[in-house]
């Protein structure tokens, strides 16, 4: 049974589901820190996606898993993604410190196009150590008012989001 | 004398040389269009620009280009309208604009994907610090406009 989960936009709602037959190992790590909330900011390499920082107690360093389901990236997918500190060389002001180098995220890809072809991270296959990007969720349906939402994360700046559980 | 423009970006301003022997055509364009100003916005696919549409029917001739931008470069090239519209629009695929890179990790991209060569005119000689903290700044809070404007 595929568990669910619940994405909160400024007051906007979107529903995924989750690939616990595919990336478990992934889904518990990330079921366990639910709820989570924080400040959505819009990405400057991958197009239609805003990223949700994981920081703090909820800084999840998960090993790849499942390589084969990396492919493409599609608009409605949502990926955990690590970085290591050496693949960004200059700063990242715009995240919070902590963020600037290391980090780990939820990688919500919102629509057309979405993610792969321009990020030099993203568009190929996760790295041992360096890198870390599974596919662990799907929307199944993106409202239109989220899209406005995410869309305003590249004009108007950081949201709030949150993500809770769906028994 | 080498001209210089002012670049104008949210709360700082920021002063860059003109290349008028590597990019002549290029640099006299621009500097008849002066002074320009519009809604600035940041890339969502090249990394660390920030760029302002230039006006319609601009017609820019490749000239001293590049596909290995650096901070203080700037730059004009047309940009695919879907890394800058929620939705292609119907009967339009590029943009001019006039951008800028303020950090490292920056390569401007072509649709779908890959290095878009543009035109290199310009060095930022004075305040890149201070758009790259202002930059920033306006990904957290929100942009604004960018003017360009003689000195």
């Amino acid at each position: 049974m595929n568990r669910k989960i619940e994405f909160n936009l400024a007051g906007t709602k979107a529903i995924a589901i989750m690939h616990d037959d595919r990336v478990p190992k992934t889904c518990d790590a990330i079921w366990k820190i639910l709820p989570i909330e924080g400040r959505s900011i819009h990405a400057n390499w991958s197009n239609r996606e805003i990223m949700l920082h994981l920081g703090g107690k909820n800084f999840l360093k998960i090993e790849q898993e499942d390589s084969d389901v990396e492919g493409p990236v599609a608009p409605g997918d949502i990926r955990y993604y690590y970085r290591a500190p050496q693949m960004s060389r200059g700063s990242q002001k715009a995240y919070d410190p902590q963020f600037s180098r290391e980090l780990s995220e939820f990688a919500i890809f919102y629509g057309f196009p979405s993610g792969g072809e321009t990020d030099p991270i993203r568009s190929r296959p996760s790295q041992p150590g360096l890198t870390a990007h599974m596919l662990f969720a799907t929307f199944e349906d993106i409202p239109n008012d989220f899209l406005l939402k995410c869309w305003d994360n590249r004009t108007k700046g950081l949201q709030q989001i949150s993500v809770r559980r769906l028994e | 004398m080498t001209r210089r423009i002012e670049i104008s970006l949210g709360n700082v301003k920021a002063i860059a040389e003109l290349l008028e022997e590597e990019a002549p055509q290029t640099c006299e364009m621009i500097w008849k269009m002066l002074p320009i100003n519009g809604p600035a916005m940041h890339s969502a696919e090249s990394g660390r620009e920030v760029f302002v549409q230039l006006p319609s029917g601009t017609m820019v001739e490749p000239e001293n280009q590049t596909i290995y931008e650096i901070p203080s470069d700037v730059f004009v090239y047309y940009k695919p309208v879907i890394f800058m519209e929620p939705k292609w629009p119907v009967h339009e695929r590029v943009r001019p604009v006039l951008g800028w890179v303020y950090e490292k990790d920056t390569q401007i991209q072509s649709y779908p994907g890959g290095p878009l060569a543009v035109n290199l005119f310009a060095r930022i000689v004075q305040g890149i610090e201070k758009l790259g903290d202002e930059a920033p700044r306006m990904r957290r809070e929100g942009f604004g406009n960018m003017m360009v404007k003689s000195v």
